[in-house]
């Protein structure tokens, strides 16, 4: 049956890598690929020899049943460095090189970087906040004075801050657990872990095992810097064309009730100046003028921050929603799909809801 | 006992001198056993017993095997020594040699020690965000140098102000801002602490796999083997057995290897400075001169390191580096990966191997719950 099969899998892979050749491809996993399937070769050999040395017909089944695999695997891995070519090449033809990796890397560092720059901002805004927001002042003399706190205001911005910090964080933390993987895909998952899956899955009672791990390094390197790749083409057209930016201010502590100021006050530069509030707010997305008239000139500086910070919350919510915890979900559930599908072709039915639940 | 890792050399005179015998009294005790129901089924002329008998010799001598293959498998394992693996993808391999269970072994304390310095930086970090924000001052403002020390000390109200307002005595925490910065370290903190925790307890699992895992195992699975409806449990012992003391050590060593590249290339367990506070004492950073300081420099002070520091290949001068909250915030990610997604794979490709083995005893089991577990 193997000499009828022969030529036929023999054109079969022949086409395969004809096929591929006529793209540049990268090749520094491809020998270490070669030289599992090699040993594994190898190995099936001897104990196919030792079935006929000893006469063993259970042991020659053993190793033929286990040559077929081989030869499922060595298919495996020629449609792998067919699909790792023909993708690179599609992609640089969209302006994306120098491989798919490479891109989905750049792609979460500028997702990183911006959230640092975010993380910055939000973290001197913090501490401005804490600053003014923590004047008070008293007098005395001779056991009798007042304490008063017109400062106390800008307090009510905080929970709005430390939710918005508290999202950059988890923010930064998703991304980078998507690089971490990419990176470690890159590197390590068609030379190191994909000949360990072809060794493992040699030998009947680690081929679920080698199955599991031909999937996870398949998956790693070729699905998720492609589902990456793929969210980023659909979220960055979502992307808020503005920075995140954030006025300076400060409290004047001496200010009482001496007037009624309005969002329009804040802006007007020469009544309040620059260093009380260095910003602008817009009121186009509040109806009704009289609607933000304060008593206090800080209560007036704490209104402007608000919508400075209702500004700032679309960025932030792109960032920790979309492209963040987005672009996670759906890369890790891709990533985790293809697992299970090519640890299925490569002959192991593996469990790997727990590994999404932890994930 | 075994002492002093599994491929000691009294871990493996152990091996012979202890768990052999131990598995050939299991096989005699078990074939005895055999024997007697066999004489049995011949005695009251029952076929049943006796085809059940001739079967069950079989199986025992199965098992018997696939043990022996197993511990010759963890001899070879011991003396494989993986450095010319590392060698095709690092160049720093170390000098003495390892073999696959001492990699895995190295995979936790490495990353023990990592995630552990990354914690005790957070702690720091949130220590010293703690005092800043608890740290007021009072100042005195718009006074006249000479008498400020007078109204300060007396809090004497003054009319001075320009804008005829009141000059006044103020209070102020300046650094209570970072208090909010506290918020989003301590949902890393509590990242940390949990990867921490799973790296103990994988740590614990991998000893107990060293320890006497095989001694239990082993013996007793290849008895129960052979008695009756008791086939599969004996079964999945053996396989359990084969599956964690070669497929969790052997996918736990593969990881390794990025332990072993030079750090500023490592990706695992990257460099960074986030670790400039890891051995810092908060205690010594603050002491009474701080009541004085009106320019603002406890920051600074909280935020200094004492010694001189290497990091990666970058010189870190003793002194003044300012707060990294956000490298901690990023090598969370790192953290959580090596503390619980990587071992959990393993966990999950030996329960994969389990199911195999076992088809290749002859049972079907269903692993579905144990995963779950995991």
């Amino acid at each position: 049956m193997i000499a009828k099969l022969r030529p036929k899998f023999s054109m079969l892979l022949g086409i395969l890598f004809l096929v591929c050749c006529s793209f540049a491809a990268p090749l520094d996993w491809l020998p270490f690929a070669a030289g599992a399937l090699t040993l594994s070769a190898i190995i099936v050999a001897v104990l196919y020899m030792l079935g006929i040395g000893l006469n063993l017909n259970d042991l020659k089944f053993l190793a033929s049943e286990e040559l077929y695999q081989l030869i499922a695997t060595a298919i495996i891995i020629g449609v792998l460095f067919t699909a790792d070519t023909t993708i690179n090449s599609v992609f640089a033809s969209f302006g994306i090189t120098p491989t798919l990796q490479n891109a989905s890397i750049a792609t979460v560092n500028g997702y990183i970087s911006n959230q640092a720059s975010s993380f910055n901002t939000l973290k001197t805004f913090a501490h401005t906040l804490g600053l003014e927001s923590s004047k008070n002042m008293y007098c005395s003399f001779s056991a009798m004075g007042f304490s008063v706190a017109p400062c106390g205001g800008f307090a009510s911005i905080t929970p709005a801050v430390t939710f918005g910090i508290q999202m950059i964080a988890i923010s930064v933390t998703e991304s980078n657990s998507l690089l971490t993987l990419l990176k470690f895909g890159s590197t390590y998952g068609l030379s190191l872990i994909l000949p360990l899956g072809i060794l493992m899955r040699t030998f009947k009672f680690t081929r679920g095992a080698g199955g599991l791990i031909i999937g996870f390094g398949v998956g790693i390197y070729l699905f998720l810097p492609l589902a990456v790749i793929f969210m980023d083409g659909i979220t960055s057209p979502l992307a808020p064309t503005t920075a995140v930016s954030l006025p300076e201010f400060s409290c004047d502590i001496h200010s009482f009730s001496d007037g009624v100021y309005t969002i329009a006050d804040i802006n007007d530069h020469s009544l309040f100046g620059t260093e009380a509030f260095s910003g602008s707010v817009s009121l186009s997305s509040f109806s009704g003028s009289n609607s933000f008239d304060f008593g206090y000139k800080n209560a007036a500086i704490a209104g402007g921050l608000l919508m400075a910070l209702k500004g700032v919350l679309p960025s932030l919510i792109y960032f920790f929603l979309i492209q963040s915890t987005l672009t996670l979900i759906i890369a890790l559930s891709a990533f985790f799909m293809s697992m299970r599908s090519i640890s299925r072709l490569a002959g192991a039915e593996v469990e790997i809801s727990s590994l999404m639940r932890i994930s | 006992m075994v002492v002093g890792g599994i491929c000691s050399s009294a871990s493996l005179g152990f091996l012979s001198s202890s768990l052999y015998p131990l598995l050939a009294i299991a096989g005699t005790v078990t074939a005895i056993i055999i024997a007697l129901a066999y004489a049995i089924g011949e005695v009251t002329s029952n076929p049943k017993m006796s085809l059940w008998s001739k079967t069950e010799i079989f199986q025992l001598i199965a098992s018997m095997v696939c043990c022996v293959i197993l511990l010759q498998i963890i001899t070879v394992f011991c003396l494989l020594d993986v450095r010319s693996i590392y060698s095709l993808f690092t160049n720093t391999v170390p000098a003495t040699s390892l073999t696959i269970y001492d990699a895995a072994d190295h995979y936790f304390i490495d990353a023990g020690t990592w995630t552990s310095g990354l914690l005790r930086s957070a702690r720091y970090h949130l220590g010293s965000f703690f005092v800043l924000q608890n740290f007021g001052r009072s100042t005195c403002e718009d006074m006249p140098a000479e008498i400020r020390w007078l109204f300060c000390i007396f809090g004497t109200v003054a009319t001075s102000s320009a804008s005829g307002g009141i000059s006044v005595s103020v209070n102020t925490i300046p650094d209570s801002g970072y208090g909010l910065l506290s918020s989003g370290l301590f949902v890393s903190f509590n990242s940390i602490l949990f990867a921490l925790l799973s790296l103990l307890n994988y740590t614990f699992i991998l000893r107990y796999l060293y320890g006497g895992f095989i001694l239990l195992f082993l013996p007793l699975g290849m008895m129960l083997r052979s008695m009756p409806f008791m086939r599969q449990i004996g079964s999945l012992l053996i396989a359990v057995a084969i599956s964690f003391a070669i497929i969790y050590p052997l996918v736990l060593s593969v990881f390794y290897i990025d332990f072993l590249q030079p750090a500023p290339v490592r990706i695992l367990t990257p460099c960074s400075s986030a670790f400039l506070y890891s051995n810092e004492d908060l205690d010594s950073k603050v002491d009474l001169s701080d009541a004085f300081d009106l320019d603002g420099t406890l920051y600074d002070d909280l935020f200094s390191t004492s010694n001189d520091q290497t990091i990666c290949g970058t010189a870190y001068a003793s002194g003044e580096h300012g707060d990294q909250t956000f490298e901690i915030i990023k090598l969370t990610a790192n953290a959580f990966l090596i503390g619980v997604f990587i071992p959990s794979l393993s966990l999950l490709a030996s329960a994969a191997a389990v199911s195999y083995a076992n088809r290749f005893l002859g049972q079907e089991i269903d692993l579905s719950r144990i995963v779950q577990m995991v």
